[in-house]
């Protein structure tokens, strides 16, 4: 494994206070990844090479003889859940300096399907800044893009 | 049984006339029907004039989820519907979730929603029908709504199923119907592609959220169908 892309618009993502929570918008489906498995996610979806996170993640857990393999069960199970997808070069994107936690905890997902129904029917009535449908009232500066 | 129907509304007065026929149509008749006009400056009111019934509240711009908690605080009916503007009920929609929250004694109903493509829309897909919890396929009651609160005001989108979550984390129930209960309007941008739409619209903090009432939920408590699968 190289790096890595996120296969579609529709996979959302944001890392605070060192939890990433990912939405699927394809199927509802959303995740938590905590502690290591939130770096590695941010490593990875950052365009970070599979070397470079292990190396970074084994610098600072210089103790920890499973590094190298939890990492790789950890993102081929991302890849697995559809969240990533292998590239073979990487494109040279961000290179984030990655913020491990205090303490090693082997990566690891959640993932939850009970809010399915709703995630994945388009709850949000967008249609203009002119009228419903839209739901909340239109934002004075524009998202950033 | 007093039912009330709750309609947010902001300048969409051609399908309002089209949401108030269909509720009009309705087997059982709600005993309120209230209107929650959220600073339109379209026909909106002349539409509503035309159908006596039918309450309206004027209020300035304040967004779905404070039109819809307008409405909530204005009725005092034993269960509660949404429908949202641009939505149509079929006519037994609810005498079918009334009959089964009944029967099954339970906190909410919801049932099946069929998309349609609005007429001014381009041609594109549109799901399967499917059984969802959204505003306009519940009916809750007014307990139910006391105990969960109002839509949360304060989300930029999402609040629905936000609070579909927070009814679910109160350990409150379900019962579900198989009949469409809904038709969804499809509008040709309903669902933007971009990147940034779950953050822009909320919804990612609605999955944060859950995730955070999941955790400080007592171990063993009944939620239903936490999904939670072992990775392998």
């Amino acid at each position: 494994m190289g790096s890595f892309v996120v296969p579609s618009l529709e996979i959302v993502s944001e890392v605070i206070d060192g939890e990433a929570v990912i939405l699927d918008l394809r199927s509802g489906r959303y995740y938590t990844a905590e502690g290591v498995a939130a770096q590695v996610w941010q490593g990875a979806t950052a365009g970070m090479q599979r070397r470079q996170i292990v190396e970074s993640c084994r610098a600072h857990f210089p103790d920890q003889p499973s590094v190298d393999s939890d990492i790789d069960a950890f993102l081929e199970l991302l890849v697995t859940a559809g969240l990533l997808l292998p590239e073979q070069e990487s494109a040279g994107r961000d290179n984030p300096v990655l913020d491990w936690p205090a303490r090693y905890s082997p990566p690891a997902l959640q993932w939850f399907d009970d809010l399915a129904d709703m995630m994945a029917m388009d709850p949000v009535h967008d249609a203009g800044p002119a009228g419903w449908p839209w739901s909340a009232p239109p934002p004075s500066n524009p998202p950033a893009s | 049984m007093k039912v009330a129907v709750i309609i947010p509304t902001w300048n969409a007065g051609r399908m309002l006339q089209e949401a108030l026929e269909s509720v009009a149509a309705q087997t059982v008749r709600p005993t309120q029907v209230v209107v929650v006009d959220d600073g339109s400056t379209d026909d909106s009111v002349d539409v509503v004039s035309a159908h006596p019934a039918v309450a309206l509240i004027r209020q300035s711009r304040c967004g779905t989820a404070a039109a819809r908690n307008t409405g909530i605080a204005r009725t005092d009916a034993d269960v509660v519907a949404f429908l949202d503007v641009d939505d149509l009920w079929p006519p037994r929609s609810l005498s079918v979730r009334i009959a089964a929250l009944r029967e099954a004694g339970a906190d909410g109903c919801y049932g099946v929603v069929e998309e349609f493509l609005d007429p001014a829309a381009l041609s594109r897909p549109v799901r399967p029908r499917s059984a969802a919890r959204v505003p306009g396929s519940i009916l809750v009651t007014r307990e139910a709504l006391a105990r969960v609160g109002g839509f949360d005001e304060s989300l930029p989108g999402g609040e629905g199923v936000d609070w579909v979550a927070r009814f679910d984390a109160t350990g409150l129930r379900w019962t579900k119907v198989d009949d469409v209960v809904l038709r969804r309007r499809i509008h040709e941008s309903n669902k933007s592609r971009d990147p940034q739409y779950a953050k822009r619209t909320g919804l990612l903090e609605v999955a944060r959220r859950s995730i955070a009432a999941k955790r400080l939920a007592p171990s063993g408590r009944a939620h239903p169908a936490p999904a939670r699968e072992s990775s392998d």
